[in-house]
């Protein structure tokens, strides 16, 4: 019996998922196969599991392993370790065109997503011809269509990547990624790239678009205002490790780990008005190269003691699905969220 | 009413009120017209002013015009871009009618400016430390040996640890924040009257561009500098401007006080903006969508 059949099953899975990057050698030596190997774990040990239909916000700083999880889901890159499952299967069993059918993915740098040869129409409809969906005539209109629904019109069709602004780029990017009707899509900074008001339009039409084809979303942002908008349910990244995992609305009304709360004190809001204690974090975080032991957090924790040093804390349920890694969440919880 | 006087939207007659023109200005820009060949004009009739130690926030999104102005006072336009019309005083010198050499010796010393990337900044093949000490030898006349003492201090200001040791580190050894923290350093170097800020934490992590913001406000209040700060982010004007000038292709659609920008903005450019951000602090069921049709989807 095929476990992902149900449909309460989570679609995506993953458990205990490592990814190390080997880097090079810090030792003269190393050309004779001495001196120690540079040893970055982008992801160390993530567990998570995205249900359909929702949007599963990954939020971080650079470095933190957080586009590297979104590759390994969803294959792009071998996992060191763990395991994800996709509808129940891990995704080297899937045949690889079904997987790379039903999982998607959409990144910031649309420009450089598409190719700079082909027109707009015919890069939307090479998925369906890849799959070898229907008949020439059918991929046509599909394609069509699917740009109509972007809001991209036939004037559009025959026009090239650097004859559309950031925005259009985007959408045709959303386009083609949903051309094969998915059910999963990886959304890497998906309007980073984007002035505000286009930013507006993209992160709608992708929720449009979540609606319509009862979509389920990774989306990855640097941007915790982007995030908690797009959002059901957000995870935070710190050095390769996730330290916080729990509903939207709970995160940011009650932020438990450290880190999370330094996040989003740090974050501007557009309010001359509100006057924010601060609290700001001292220093840079530290390289994913050497991470230091015990709780990746606690060399810039202002609560960090003896045993956040020593021992890594795992990732506790503290009730109603809200996981935090932190020895001490509870006693460092009082409410101060920012809503 | 002193409301009127200095919250504005374009179109209302000259930009300036009387009253700004009267307190004294440190830098007031008149009519300023900028343009590249044959092109619709880049700045198209951007009026503002600053008094001495005021933090001015620059807003606007990619083409509105904001960093093409602040090139422009600091004689740093690109070949092909042509002031047109308008005025420039600072400090009461035009600082169009400046010759190279007077705009050279002007630029660091009374006016200085920090961008978006620091390590695009930096000289790779040069020392954080010498960087900073060459500063205050071209703008201070300190000899190399005050200048590299005086380097450590100023390192020192801007927060970079263990500053003896940092000054000798080349900027790919630092972090985007430290390189950022030199650039500050070597802008506060000769004590400017103005500091122009492009984008200054833009390329940064969110707890290192809080690091950053917080220095720039402090270091503004200790050294009694104007600053006008130019970015796309209205959160970041939120925190740390007194006074915003909201620019859309070319011209000011408004500009006033921060708190009468963000509570009661009057131009419907400025409204769509704040409908249009997420925010941090509440979560609204749709954003605002501007110029969907018009703006974005029409004119490629």
């Amino acid at each position: 019996m095929n476990p992902g059949s149900t449909q309460n099953a989570p679609l995506v899975e993953v458990q205990g998922l490592q990814r190390v990057f080997r880097g090079g050698v810090r030792s003269p030596l190393g050309r004779f196969g001495l001196g120690r190997r540079l040893e970055c774990r982008a992801v160390d040990g993530v567990d998570l599991a995205i249900a359909r239909h929702e949007t599963f916000g990954l939020v971080g700083e650079s470095g933190c392993g957080k586009s590297t999880l979104g590759k390994v889901i969803l294959d792009l890159l071998p996992p060191s370790g763990g395991t994800v499952r996709f509808d129940g299967r891990q995704p080297g069993a899937w045949d690889r065109k079904t997987f790379r059918r039903r999982a998607q993915l959409v990144f910031q740098d649309s420009l450089g997503a598409l190719d700079p040869r082909h027109s707009i129409l015919a890069q939307v409809r090479e998925p369906l011809d890849i799959h070898a969906v229907g008949v020439p005539a059918e991929r046509r209109a599909e394609a069509a269509r699917m740009l109509q629904e972007v809001g991209l019109g036939e004037a559009f069709h025959d026009r090239y990547p650097h004859q559309l602004s950031g925005g259009q780029q985007q959408r045709a990017v959303i386009a083609r990624a949903l051309v094969l009707k998915p059910d999963f899509v990886v959304c890497d900074e998906p309007v980073s790239a984007l002035d505000v008001s286009i930013q507006a339009q993209v992160i709608n039409l992708l929720r449009d678009m979540q609606q319509r084809y009862g979509l389920t979303y990774l989306f990855i942002s640097h941007d915790l205002s982007v995030v908690r908008h797009s959002a059901d349910r957000i995870g935070v990244m710190y050095l390769g490790r996730l330290v916080e995992l729990a509903d939207g609305e709970d995160l940011f009304q009650r932020p438990l780990h450290p880190y999370t709360r330094a996040l989003i004190a740090a974050v501007p809001i557009p309010d001359p008005r509100l006057k924010r204690d601060r609290h700001l974090l001292r220093g840079d975080p530290p390289s994913p190269f050497a991470p230091p032991p015990g709780c990746h957090f606690h060399t810039r924790c202002p609560h960090a003691q003896a045993r956040c040093r020593a021992e890594v804390p795992a990732l506790r349920d503290t009730g109603g699905g809200h996981r935090v890694a932190c020895h001490f969440a509870e006693r460092l919880a009082q409410p101060e969220g920012v809503a | 009413m002193s409301v009127a006087e200095t919250h504005s939207l374009a179109g209302g007659g000259p930009g300036l009120s009387p009253a700004a023109l009267s307190r004294e200005a440190l830098l007031t820009v008149q009519d300023l017209v900028i343009g590249f060949g044959a092109a619709a004009p880049a700045v198209d009739g951007a009026s503002f002013s600053l008094t001495p130690g005021e933090s001015l926030g620059l807003v606007g999104e990619s083409g509105s015009g904001k960093s093409v102005t602040c090139l422009s006072l600091m004689g740093l336009l690109p070949p092909k871009a042509q002031i047109r019309a308008g005025q420039a005083v600072f400090a009461g010198r035009r600082l169009f009618d400046l010759g190279r050499a007077e705009l050279a010796a002007l630029r660091g010393r009374d006016i200085a400016m920090i961008f978006q990337d620091p390590l695009g900044a930096l000289n790779p093949v040069h020392s954080v430390g010498w960087q900073i000490a060459e500063a205050l030898m071209l703008k201070q006349g300190l000899s190399e040996r005050q200048a590299r003492r005086a380097a450590v201090d100023l390192m020192a200001r801007v927060g970079i640890p263990e500053p003896r040791r940092r000054a000798r580190a080349y900027p790919h050894q630092m972090s985007g924040g430290m390189n950022q923290r030199v650039m500050i350093a070597i802008a506060i170097a000769a004590a400017p009257k103005l500091l122009i800020a492009d984008e200054p934490t833009t390329a940064l992590d969110v707890t290192i561009q809080a690091q950053i913001l917080d220095l720039i406000d402090d270091l503004r209040r200790e050294l009694g500098m104007a600053l006008l700060l130019i970015t796309h982010d209205l959160g970041v004007v939120a925190q740390m401007a007194e006074r915003v000038l909201v620019m859309r292709r070319g011209t000011v659609v408004e500009q006033g006080p921060v708190d009468a920008i963000f509570h009661a903005p009057r131009h419907p450019y400025t409204q769509a903006l704040l409908g249009a951000v997420p925010r941090l602090d509440r979560r609204v069921e749709r954003l605002a969508s501007l110029g969907e049709t018009a703006a974005s989807l029409g004119a490629a």
